[in-house]
């Protein structure tokens, strides 16, 4: 890699950083650490073949996705998996908002892996079905039979009784 | 607010909590330096492994290493081609077998209490007990079955132990005993069954402060790894050397393995590679991308296809021209049973639970499936071993 190269990997990471590691807190469940992780294994990967990579970002995401849900570690491993604890929330919320966001996450944290995946998929890139059936390898169908039971998992978290 | 404003903004919410560390560029470009120096300082290991390894290299690639698994001696030759079931039992009792692979060993787990304010996960294992022709539960914390399934190497006592034995299985009782000076968390064979290697820790190498009842979050705690021994159970050695905790370790558990060449031993880093050593602990370079870790199939017998990595659906590539020939609905590829078949991780129904899996063969395009065991919760209930019978 020439010094150019470099200087162009540098000014990305630095310009995309924070949307890359948003986006990797989701998928982690709010894990610090594992989102740090993802971020930086998925940038290695780009590394490898930098010269080749015409839009770097999509790249990084697509790679972010394929190892987060590259399943062998997680079913083999669930027990190992550190998960953080969830964050403290600011203090000017009201209660009833604060209240919601928790239940939220902890119902969102219990989700696996893939259920989880394709809701931030859906809800935070914004993606049609479409997209997101092709970039977790499924078809249409899976996405919709997915979201649809994540979203009921969601609901029976007493979120209902929240939002009322 | 409807539901989906609320997702989307509880969501945005949450991913603006995140700490965006200043130094991921460098920290990206630095695991990379290091990975390639490491890549080509274990080149002369490779050189003189090269009976036991094929080295290919790949179009449009960096030099990647192909090993094509050595049958060890101790196993059956010609190696059984019959395949045994038990999709009746949850665990099983009756063999598990397909081609050259059985299930030697399963184990399940629990977290126990320490006293101290931290638990500690138990094993429970189970072994293939020739003499009975049935799994049978075991006493012990650890177990790994020789290839050819006569003899297991175990662990007495809680993790780590200071006491390890050697299993006659068509006996079931002790043929070696060793007390250990360092206490071990794991003990494996190497894949021609000469020689074992324990990983040695100075407290429970799977232990966890839990923050909460349903154990999602932990508190870190320091890394107990030690060292490790080599032991030749025919030439009577046993050589014990320091290793600390390495840094990029995945777990507080740090255990070594030989690799497929029985000479080099490995441990699992973060994102999927490994830190190679020799047997003197001196580190020889780091495998990186997909080298082949447990349960990973890797390249088949006839050094023509290489098993794809895990995730639905799984997929199996040409190795010359990496083209893809044949995709399978399966969570993970395990082990080649022959050249147009392979062992892995078959989910229940449509697969919409990824844990709700089972031990399967199937066929390269993915037509033929046999399902081998019964279904069960990867996280909760048994979890088989693969070894050559």
């Amino acid at each position: 890699m020439d010094s150019a190269a470099e200087l162009r990997f540098r000014e990305f990471v630095a310009a995309r950083s924070p949307a890359l590691m948003g986006l990797a807190y989701l998928l982690t469940a709010g894990d610090q650490h594992a989102a740090e992780d993802l971020v930086q294994s998925s940038l290695v990967r780009a590394l490898g073949r930098w010269s080749g990579v015409t839009d770097p970002e999509a790249y990084v995401r697509r790679v972010m996705y394929h190892q987060h849900v590259s399943l062998w570690r997680r079913a083999w491993r669930r027990h190992e998996t550190t998960v953080a604890e969830l964050p403290e929330t600011g203090g000017d919320d009201g209660t009833r908002t604060v209240e919601l966001r928790l239940a939220l996450r902890e119902a969102l944290a219990t989700l696996t892996r893939r259920q989880r995946a394709m809701l931030v998929l859906r809800y935070y890139e914004d993606l049609p079905e479409e997209e997101i059936a092709r970039l977790m390898g499924c078809s249409i169908g899976t996405v919709r039979s997915t979201t649809h039971r994540s979203l009921a998992k969601l609901r029976s978290a007493d979120l209902r009784e929240l939002t009322r | 607010m409807n539901e989906d404003t609320m997702i989307k903004e509880a969501l945005r919410d949450w991913a603006q909590e995140v700490r965006v560390p200043a130094d991921l560029a460098e920290r990206a470009l630095r695991t990379r330096r290091r990975r390639r120096l490491g890549f080509a300082g274990s080149g002369a290991v490779l050189v003189a492994a090269a009976v036991t390894a094929v080295v290919t290299l790949l179009p449009g690639a960096s030099p990647e290493r192909t090993i094509v698994a050595e049958r060890p001696t101790t196993a059956a030759s010609p190696a059984p081609t019959t395949v045994h079931t038990d999709t009746e039992n949850d665990p099983p009792v009756n063999l598990i077998a397909a081609g050259p692979w059985a299930v030697g060993s399963y184990y399940s787990t629990e977290w126990a209490d320490t006293g101290r304010g931290t638990e500690a996960l138990r094993y429970t294992w189970s072994v293939y007990d020739q003499g009975e022709g049935r799994y049978v539960r075991t006493p012990y914390q650890w177990v790994d079955v020789l290839p050819g399934m006569g003899l297991a190497a175990v662990l007495m006592g809680d993790l780590p132990s200071r006491g390890l034995g050697l299993v006659d299985l068509k006996t079931m009782m002790f043929t070696r005993w060793w007390d250990l000076e360092e206490a071990a968390g794991s003990v494996f064979w190497s894949p021609d069954g000469s020689k074992l290697v324990l990983t040695t820790y100075s407290g429970p190498p799977d232990e966890k402060k839990w923050l909460d009842a349903e154990r999602t979050s932990a508190a870190g705690l320091p890394r107990s790894r030690t060292g490790f021994y080599v032991i030749d159970p025919n030439a009577g050695t046993r050589n014990w050397r320091p290793l600390p905790p390495d840094p990029d370790a995945l777990n507080g558990r740090d255990d070594l393995r030989w690799d497929d060449d029985s000479t080099r031993l490995w441990a699992a880093t973060r994102g999927g590679g490994r830190l190679l050593y020799d047997t003197e602990g001196t580190r020889l370079g780091f495998d990186e991308g997909h080298p082949r870790r447990m349960n990973e199939a890797g390249v088949s017998p006839n050094g023509r296809l290489r098993a794809g990595p895990a995730g639905l659906p799984t997929r199996v590539t040409d190795v010359e021209t990496g083209e893809v020939v044949g995709r399978q609905q399966m969570l993970q590829l395990w082990a080649w049973v022959d050249d147009d078949h392979l062992i892995g991780l078959g989910c229940a129904r449509d697969c919409d639970d990824e844990f709700d899996s089972a031990l399967v063969m199937v066929s390269v395009d993915g037509k033929e499936t046999t399902r081998l065991a019964s279904y069960r919760d990867s996280r909760t209930s048994w979890r088989p071993v693969l070894v050559r019978r």
